[in-house]
This record gives C-alpha cells, structure tokens and sequence, in this order.
C-alpha cells in the first residue's frame, strides 16, 4: 500500500524525555499516596495499645466485641483470649486507646463486670443486652507503663483515688461480714468493707474496711470497732438487751465504730484496729489500753470452785482488772491433807494503779506490797443469784491475817487468799435458786389471769362489795345448819317416827274398833285435806272420806268395811293417778304407807281400836312426809351454800388462810350434802324401810 | 488493514472522519482533530495508580460498620466473603467477592497489560485487545455495586441506638478506587492498540 504515502506524516514517536513528557495528570496519584501515608502515619501513632490482662477465667469475654471500659467510657476492645502455655489463666490482649496507654501504669486495675445480685443490691444489668465488658480504673498520674495486669475478682469497693482511710480490723470471729457490708457510725453508712480474709496463721480474721472523707477524722487511736451483724440479744444482770445496728447490716453484716474517749491521736497509714464482738464489749475495752501488758497469778482457794469458769471475771473494787485463765488442782506439799484449786488470772497493772512496768518482776514487786501492807487478797464472790456463777475479787483488808505473796510458787506466784466459805455461799444461793425454782410461776400466772377476769366480773356486781359478810354470815348460817342439833337429831328423829310407826301398828294389830276406824279416817281427811293444799287435785277425795265417815257413823259395821274397801279404792286410785305421781315424791311415799296401812287394815279385816291406830299411823305419815319434804329442801339449801362459798373462794384465788378455812368449812358442808342426799335418795326408794326398819 | 494515521490521515475521535493532518477542526462534527492523545498513556498509568493505592485501604478498613447496642463491629470485605461463606450463603459470598475482589483486581491486570503492550508495541491480537478493553469498560461500573449495598443499608437501618449500619472508611477507599480505575480504562486511547499490529501487514 505504498500509494497512501503521498501525504506521509511522521508516524514515529517524538523521543521525548521522561520529565519533559510529564503529564499533570501525575499529581493525581502523588495526592493519593501522599493521603494514604499520611492515613498510614496517623494510624500508626493513633495506633491501639496492647495490653494483656490475666483472667482466672473468660466468663462472656469474646475477642472483637467485649469492651474495655474506663469511667463508663470504651476505650479499648478485647484483640483475642489466649492461654499462655501452662494453661494456668486466660491471657486476654486488650487494645487500648493510645491516649489513654500512658495511664496504664502500677495504679491500674481491671476486673470483669457481669450483673450481680448481692444483698448490697443489682449492679450490672447493662450487661445483660450489651454482653460482659472489663472495667479498668486507674489514676492521672503518667507512671511506668505497665503491659501486663491480673485482673481482680471483684469490683474494688473503693474507687481508686477516693479519698479517706483504710483501716484493718482484725476479730477472731467474722460474724457474717461480708465484703461490701457498711461500716456504720451511730447508724451512718461512712464507709464499707472492702475484704475479709484470714490471717495465714489462720488464727485471725482480718478485714480491711474504708472509711470516707470526711468522716475518717473521726477515727483516731481512741476509736472501738465493733461487729454491728445481725441482732445482738443480751440477757443478763440488768436484764434484756437487744440491739440492731441497721437494716442492711442485718442482712449483710457490718462494723460500727464509736471514738467515745477524747485525745485520741490520729491515724496515718493502714490503721489496725480490734474488732469487738459487741457495743459493749467494745465500750468496756475502752479501758483497757493495752490488753496485752497482763500478768498471770494464781490463788489457792479451799473447798469447791464451782460456779467458777474460765473467763469470769477478776475484779478489784467492782473494776474488771482480768480473767480467770485456768482452774487447775494445785500439787499438795508434803504432809498437806487439805487439796487447793488453783485459780490461775490476768491481771492488768494499769487497772491496778501499777503504771510505769518494764517487766513483770516489778508488779510483783507492787503486789507483794500490797499483800503484805494493805492486806491484799482474792476471793470467790457470787457473780449473781440466779447465775450461779462466781468471780474472783481481789480486795484489801487491812485486818486480815498476815500472809504473804508467794512469788516463787509453782507453777504460778501466788496471791493469798481468804477463805470464803463456799458452803455458805452455795446454800444461800441455792436456797434462793430453789425458792425461786420451786415457785409455780406458771399457775401463778394462770391464776393471775383467772383472778383478774374475776375481779373484773366481781367490781362490775354491786353485791361485791357485801360478799365478805355474806360469805361469813352464809358460813355462820351453814356452820349452823350443820351443827344444830334438829339436823343432827334428825336421823334420831326419823327412827324414832320410824319405830313408832311400827309400834303403832303392832298396836293396830292389837286394837281393832270400829270407832278409831272413825278417827282414824278423820285423820286420814286431815291429811288428805293437807294433801289437798299441796294439791288441789285432791277436794274429790275429801269429800269421799267425809262421806265416808258420816256413813260410818250411821252404818253398821259390815257395810263400813264396805265403805273403808271404797275409800281404800278411792284412795288407791287417788295415788296410782298420774295427777298424784307429780306431787313430790316424798308426799306420795307418805300417802303410800297410807295405803298400806289401810290395805293392812283392810286384809287383817278388824276395826278395834282402828280410830288410835290410824291417828298414829296419820302422825307417823305426818312426820315422815315433813321430814321428806324438809329433807330435799335442806339438802339444796346446803348445796347452794356449797356453791356460794365455792365461787367466792374462786373469786379471792387460792392462797389466803382465810380460804384455807372456807374451804374447809366448805368441805364439811359438802360431806353432810352427800349424807342427807343418800338419806333422802334411801327413802325415796324405799320409803317402807323407814317405816319397817327394812 | 491500515490505520488512518498509518495513511498519513486522521481520524475524528468523535465521529471517526478522516482527514487531513492539516486540518485542525473536523468539518463533520467541529470537534478538534489529533492523530493521537498526548500522553495518554501517562494518564492511564496514573489513574491505575490512584486506582491501586485506593484499593488497599478499601480492603483493609471496613467497609461497613454495624451497631448494635452501642457495640460497633466492622468488617472488610475479605471478612464479609469469609462470613457469608462460612454461613453457608456461597452464592452471596461469591457474588460479592466476583463483585469486589475479582472483578477489581482482573481490571487492574487488564488494563496494566493493555497500557503495557501499548507502551511496548506488543505484537499481538490488537481485535482481541479491543474486545478485551470494551469488556473492562463496560464492567467497571458493576463494581460499584458493594458501595451502592453499603449506601443502601446504611441509608436503610437505621434503628438509632439499637441497631444501625454506617459506611466504613473502607467503603469510600472503595468507590475512590473504582472510580479511578474507570479513569483509567477511559483513558486508554484505542487507536493506539492499532499502531503496533499494522507493522507485519507493512511487511507482507
């Protein structure tokens, strides 16, 4: 194709230089790279900071989600979660915002945050949607940096960096304080525990608490500390004495402190404190300055140590000055009959007055002294009656005997004594331990309360006020009733009716007539008239016998016995009713030895002398019917007397001698009831045997 | 088969008139008249460039960010693809790295090698090269498809504090990328493919 060069340009490229071909378009890429590093410099210094915590175990930690968080602010994410090689822990790396890297020195410290539940209350729910993170807290203060930390257990109760004082308490018994319980003063929260272990001897439980600004000024070396858990229940000397500290110490324990005496100089540093296991055990410590500088003695008492307890008290003038340490046998010298408990105790020189001491050679030094000059010794008093217990007082007599303070006695110098004796000491207080025992308090109370819902029923009645005579009088009245001779006589009286009833039909037997026949039916109107009163079912029969004896008088013999047989029947009739049966059951025994009497008479078929006969037996019947009617009504009279007394003895409760006396008149009165009741309950079923004698 | 610059003619770059090396102006269409664009292939290089340095950033930050409940998670693309796939969305997971990585990286490889054999006037298929580079061309614009994800998720969820989805500087790194590379594609001026291969039918 040669043709087409007619108009041949220049087809190959001009030799151009590199820098002279530049095109602009070059910078493009320059702003690029030049952006990008500048992008890849600033990463670089912004870059995170690599920091490893260890865990005892990653509960929720995920590498690339969970935050590391400082004041609630993230600054940094957990890179990954390792093990180191022996597996001992899990090594989380942390990046941690490079501005916040410098921080990260000694002061820091990390723990993980989950929700929690505690007595103290509910921290943590954030976690519940966003995942566990780790907070760290650490201080202003640019320090070494540090790359790698344990993390803690727990949240520390304190903020780093808050102000205040932490102290140490040391007890040999936590008593339920828990970490987190408050630390109280005068029911204030000021302050809260922050660790409770043991010791590594293992002996002593030791807490670490924190107080806060500004009411650590309030501790100084004059401040108790006390275990304010829970309720503290006393019973003792001067009675019952319960205390609660706060609510929430009741639930999570606590420690309350007090700075009761003045001049007590500041704290500096970690402070140790004892902890007392109460109020008052912490207040009476307040005297004790140095419970340590203590020597140890011993005495020799006689007779029984009993009541006495390791821990009771020495006392000197009502001052505890120390504590029974041990009760021990002291080893008889030779040719010694008489064997010596040896009662071994503290005692503080300070309490004593004894001040200035290097070692324990000068209090002895004192102590001989005393012995010897002012009369020292110990003894054993009663602690309280209804304890039991005993105590060691140390006192002066300066009448005592001479003695001496043994110093040089094994195993313990020995302080002399004087001989309480124990006999004396036990009786007496085991008399008052018996009386006391022996009282019935239980029913005591139980009459207490039944006396009061008396005397309460007894104020409302006006008649009240007039029992005491009543009762006198009602006694007197029964006193009488139960002495006077008619009731005594009455048994007599009876029998007498009795045997002059059967006499009297002997002598009926004997004389039969007509004309007492006569009489005797008078009679028997006369006592039918009064049954008649009683009854007024009875005017019929009335009218019959006087029928009766009207034709008796005006017929002759055959038809009278006639007429007796109709009245008999009549009569008969009379008490078989039902009318009759209602009367009292005394009256129809008497109408029914009528009956008899008459149907004797009328069987035996003689009238003589009938008229005496009947007026007897009418009498007899009389009498006997009064008696029975006299009979029940006494008994209930003695009976209500019975149940007066009874409940005005009720209503002035069991232990007067006045009592004493009602009762037993009461008794009395009962027992003649029962004899009449069983004299009237025998002729009441069986009135023939009155008048039989059967 | 001869070029009109071979000729001795040029050719309108807008309407493919040829004409005179004299002429300056295309008389069909009134647009200037060069044989060839200066420096074209400066400007290809450069745009890959940008392009290039834009793509390692797109893949080392984010390119989206979620948060969820305060707690922000980020993920590249290459952890995107690795997520999906190991959820078991391989066709997800495919598509995007197609989209992301494949396509991207297959760009810069073509369009180097295309600005390479024109810079050494490379004996080779120049109807092949063409069709190579129309394809480049018209992918390109699909690669934007992971931005335009990103925007619409982070235009989309948006639950304030409980859940919401932010584009991460990966994300722009991204697009900046594609962007540039597009460039550069269009700045590849294709009438130089022809300028090599004309030299063996000169020859027959």
């Amino acid at each position: 194709m040669s043709d087409a060069t007619h108009s041949k340009m220049d087809v190959t490229e001009k030799g151009k230089g590199w820098l002279n071909g530049l095109s602009l378009i070059w910078a493009v890429p320059v702003v690029a790279l030049l952006a990008s590093i500048g992008l890849i410099v600033q990463s670089y210094l912004e870059r995170d900071i690599q920091i490893t915590i260890q865990f005892p175990e990653a509960g929720g930690i995920e590498a690339g989600k969970t935050n590391l968080r400082y004041r609630d602010v993230v600054v940094g994410t957990v890179a990954s979660v390792e093990f180191p090689d022996s597996l001992e822990h899990v090594n989380v790396v942390v990046d941690v915002r490079r501005d916040m890297a410098q921080f990260l020195d000694q002061s820091a410290e990390f723990w993980l945050v989950t929700a929690e539940i505690s007595a103290q209350g509910v921290s943590g729910l954030d976690t519940l949607f966003s995942g566990v993170f780790i907070q760290g807290e650490w201080d202003a203060d640019v320090g070494e940096p540090r790359r790698l930390y344990i993390a803690k257990a727990k949240a520390p109760i304190i903020a780093p960096g808050a102000n205040g004082i932490e102290i140490t308490l040391t007890s040999t018994e936590s008593g339920s304080i828990s970490v987190g319980a408050p630390v109280l003063h005068k029911g204030i929260q000021v302050g809260s525990i922050e660790d409770v272990t043991l010791s590594e001897e293992g002996g002593l439980i030791v807490i670490t608490a924190f107080v806060e600004a500004p009411y650590d000024k309030l501790i100084n070396t004059g401040t108790r500390f006390w275990n304010a858990s829970g309720i503290d229940v006393n019973f003792g000397e001067d009675g019952l004495n319960v205390q609660v500290d706060s609510l929430s110490s009741l639930l999570a324990g606590g420690v309350s402190f007090d700075t009761s005496i003045s001049g007590g100089e500041p704290v500096s540093g970690t402070a140790r404190f004892d902890l007392f296991a109460n109020e008052d055990a912490a207040k009476d410590s307040l005297f004790d300055d140095d419970l340590r500088a203590t020597v140890l003695v011993g005495s020799a008492f006689e007779g029984s140590v009993r009541g006495l307890s390791v821990g009771a008290v020495v006392e000197y003038r009502g001052l505890k000055i120390g504590e029974v340490q041990d009760l021990a046998v002291l080893e008889p010298e030779e040719g010694q009959e008489e064997i010596l408990l040896l009662v071994s105790y503290t005692m503080q020189p300070k309490r004593l007055g004894i001040t200035g001491i290097n070692n324990p050679d000068e209090v002895f030094d004192t102590l001989d002294e005393a012995v010897r000059d002012f009369g020292m010794r110990a003894r054993l008093k009663p602690n309280s009656i209804f304890t039991g217990g005993l105590y060691v007082e140390i006192f002066e007599d300066p009448d005592a005997e001479p003695a001496v303070f043994d110093r040089d006695a094994d195993p313990l110098p020995l302080l002399p004594t004087v001989a309480t004796p124990p006999d004396t000491l036990r009786v007496a207080a085991g008399d008052v331990m018996e009386r006391v025992s022996a009282l019935p308090i239980e029913e005591l109370m139980d009459r207490m309360i039944e006396l009061i819902t008396h005397v309460n029923t007894l104020v409302e009645d006006e008649n009240t006020r007039q029992i005491p005579g009543e009762v006198s009088a009602l006694l007197q009245n029964a006193n009488a009733i139960a002495g006077a001779p008619e009731t005594k006589d009455l048994t007599v009286k009876l029998n007498a009716a009795i045997s002059s009833v059967a006499d009297l039909l002997n002598e009926f037997e004997q004389r039969q007539g007509i004309d007492a026949l006569i009489v005797s039916l008078e009679n028997l109107r006369d006592v039918t008239a009064n049954v008649s009163s009683a009854s007024e079912n009875a005017p019929g029969i009335t009218q019959n016998i006087d029928e009766l004896i009207k034709k008796i008088r005006d017929l002759p013999v055959d038809t009278t016995v006639e007429s007796v047989n109709a009245v008999l029947a009549s009569t008969d009739q009379f008490i078989s009713s039902d009318d009759t049966q209602d009367l009292p059951q005394s009256l129809s025994g008497a109408l029914e030895e009528v009956r008899l009497t008459l149907a004797e008479l009328r069987e035996g078929g003689a009238v003589t002398n009938l008229n005496q006969t009947l007026s007897s037996a009418s009498n007899a019947a009389d009498e006997i019917a009064a008696a029975a009617k006299l009979l029940p009504q006494l008994a209930r009279d003695l009976e209500t007397v019975a149940d007066t007394a009874e409940a005005t003895i009720g209503a002035y409760g069991p232990v007067s001698p006045f009592n004493t006396e009602v009762r037993a008149a009461v008794g009395d009165l009962r027992q003649a009831v029962r004899s009449l009741d069983a004299l009237i309950k025998a002729v009441q079923r069986n009135p023939n045997s009155l008048v039989f004698g059967r | 088969m001869k070029t009109a610059r071979e000729l001795g003619y040029v050719g309108c770059y807008n309407c493919g008139t040829v004409h005179l090396p004299t002429d300056t102006t295309c008389r069909t269409c009134g647009a200037g008249l060069v044989s060839r664009k200066d420096n074209s292939l400066q400007a290809v290089w450069a745009w890959l460039l940008t392009g290039l340095i834009f793509y390692i950033p797109a893949n080392i930050y984010p390119l989206l960010v979620n948060r969820v409940l305060g707690a922000e998670a980020g993920h590249t693309i290459i952890e995107g693809i690795i997520i999906f796939f190991e959820k078991g969305d391989y066709f997800v997971a495919i598509v995007i790295a197609i989209a992301s990585l494949v396509i991207p990286v297959a760009k810069f490889f073509v369009i180097g090698f295309l600005a390479l054999s024109i810079h050494f006037n490379w004996n080779l298929n120049a109807h092949m090269r063409l069709v190579l580079y129309e394809i480049v061309e018209f992918i390109g614009r699909w690669s934007m498809i992971d931005v335009f994800v990103v925007a619409l998720m982070a235009g989309l969820i948006q639950l304030g504090s409980l859940v919401s989805v932010l584009p991460g500087a990966g994300s722009i790194c991204f697009a900046l990328s594609v962007i540039f590379t597009m460039l550069s594609a269009q700045a590849i001026d294709t009438k130089s493919i022809w300028d090599t291969a004309p030299k063996d039918h000169a020859n027959v």
